[in-house]
């Protein structure tokens, strides 16, 4: 049975891990990490489809913007 | 420091810019003050509806510590609670202003605003104070 010197563990480890990009991110990660941040900020679409809805109503039917304000 | 004092101000902000357009609107409405009893119309959008928005505003802070909740769902529910004051304070001045019909197309109105007010303003609104 052999004895493992610190050396020889040492390079099995990294021998067995997998080697690190050492280079770094391949562009500039902020734009990308702002786009996301925009992106889930953003309204859902649904959203913007209820208040097109409730303004259509309020244009069809003016009384309903007097009621509506009345009970906000 | 205080932090359901500043949610039940940014609660009562909204509903409270919107007394001024009422008041406004009414006296456009109704020009020479005939037949206008700004009192027992008013009642409800200055004296009640503000105040139930600052203290569910409150109760949807001391909520959000403890669980995430929507604003926008939760702000739509204050209706549920709204809607039937509302109604009781008109049958007790007797003066019907909800018809059915006008019921039916404003109730789901008042829902999807309050949906909206609430997910875009009033979550904002406590952002800026701190307490969102």
């Amino acid at each position: 049975m052999s004895r493992l010197s610190d050396e020889k563990t040492l390079e099995l480890l990294r021998g067995a891990m997998r080697a690190h990009n050492v280079d770094g991110p391949p562009g500039d990660l902020w734009p990308r990490v702002r786009h996301r941040i925009d992106r889930a900020n953003r309204p859902p679409a649904a959203d913007w489809v209820l208040a097109a809805a409730l303004v259509l109503l309020c244009l069809l039917r003016p009384s309903l913007v007097g009621l509506l304000l009345l009970h906000f | 420091m205080h932090p359901y004092l500043r949610a039940y101000m940014s609660g009562i902000a909204l509903p409270t810019m919107v007394v001024p357009l009422i008041v406004a609107a009414l006296s456009l409405q109704h020009p020479n003050g005939q037949g206008l009893h700004l009192e027992d119309i008013a009642i409800f959008p200055i004296g009640l509806v503000p105040n139930a928005w600052g203290l569910w505003n409150v109760l949807y802070v001391w909520l959000r510590s403890r669980r995430e909740i929507p604003a926008g769902l939760y702000g739509a529910a204050l209706v549920l609670l709204l809607a039937p004051a509302g109604y009781g304070i008109q049958l007790a001045l007797g003066r019907i202003i909800w018809t059915p019909r006008l019921f039916a197309i404003g109730f789901p109105m008042a829902l999807g605003l309050y949906y909206l007010a609430w997910k875009y303003i009033v979550a904002r609104f406590n952002d800026v104070l701190g307490v969102g």
